[in-house]
């Protein structure tokens, strides 16, 4: 019976991490996100965001310019959650979870510098009209771009 | 007995979501949105609109309560010349580049002055 339970354990252990290792991308810190400068260039930001991956790449044009935007997971906090294994006698298996928010870099002159950079929300409102102008493109093109990756 | 508090539950439960935006939301307005075009987004109107004068300046606050996952907090939108101009938490208006937005608010919402000493 103890076998069993532990099994079940391991299984559900197991589950948990498989989770988190097949995660399509891997987060931003705000660690990372405070060495950004706008003006830094493309390459220069690759290397402060270390392995971290977008979870969504796309171009969106405005006033005649191409722009690029990567968008992010940034990890903002941790949140609980849990998970009730009966063998019979039932254990609640606490298990925190990160939890995320859409963080978006956006990278001007063909790509090879950085533009802005912040959640959807902080870049829509910002006070410099030139970035907060680039918003409504950027959010029609990334819905675009969602529903193609939904598709493919 | 159980059946009124079943209301009474539904009722508040109810009357929380018709009052409160939530926080997913606000990442879908865009500076210069008119206010119809804001309440489509929200899928509700403001609990009041204030119009307000500050440094010459017209604006209407339109007031919400935004889901903070445990209660509400105040949450103000601004719009100059019926264009959304800035959107925010009190605090957020009052930091603001544009100082006029911090003294509009005020005005919004009248900081209570403490009573005299006796």
């Amino acid at each position: 019976m103890k076998n069993t339970a532990l099994l079940k354990l391991l299984g559900s252990c197991l589950a948990v991490l498989l989770t988190v290792g097949c995660a399509t991308s891997v987060p931003l810190q705000r660690a990372q996100v405070d060495s950004f400068r706008t003006g830094d260039s493309a390459s220069d930001l690759q290397v402060k965001l270390g392995k971290s991956t977008p979870t969504l790449e796309h171009s969106f044009a405005y006033a005649g310019a191409q722009y690029l935007a990567r968008h992010f997971n940034l990890q903002t906090g941790m949140q609980q959650s849990g998970t009730v294994v009966c063998t019979p006698t039932c254990m609640y298996i606490p298990i925190m979870v990160p939890v995320y928010t859409q963080f978006v870099i956006v990278y001007g002159d063909a790509g090879r510098t950085v533009r802005a950079y912040g959640t959807l929300e902080e870049l829509s409102k910002s006070p410099e009209e030139s970035v907060s102008a680039l918003m409504p493109g950027l959010k029609v093109a990334m819905e675009k771009a969602q529903a193609e990756k939904k598709k493919g | 007995m159980i059946r009124l508090l079943a209301v009474l539950c539904l009722a508040l439960l109810t009357s929380g979501c018709l009052t409160t935006i939530s926080h997913y939301q606000l990442s879908q307005f865009n500076r210069g949105m008119s206010p119809p075009e804001v309440t489509e987004k929200l899928k509700k109107p403001p609990l009041i609109s204030i119009p307000v004068v500050a440094d010459g300046r017209s604006f209407i606050l339109d007031r919400y309560f935004l889901n903070n996952g445990m209660g509400a907090d105040i949450y103000y939108l601004a719009y100059e010349g019926n264009r959304l101009l800035f959107w925010g938490y009190v605090s957020e208006f009052r930091r603001h580049p544009d100082a006029t937005l911090g003294r509009a608010v005020d005005k919004a919402i009248p900081v209570p002055t403490p009573a005299p000493a006796r």
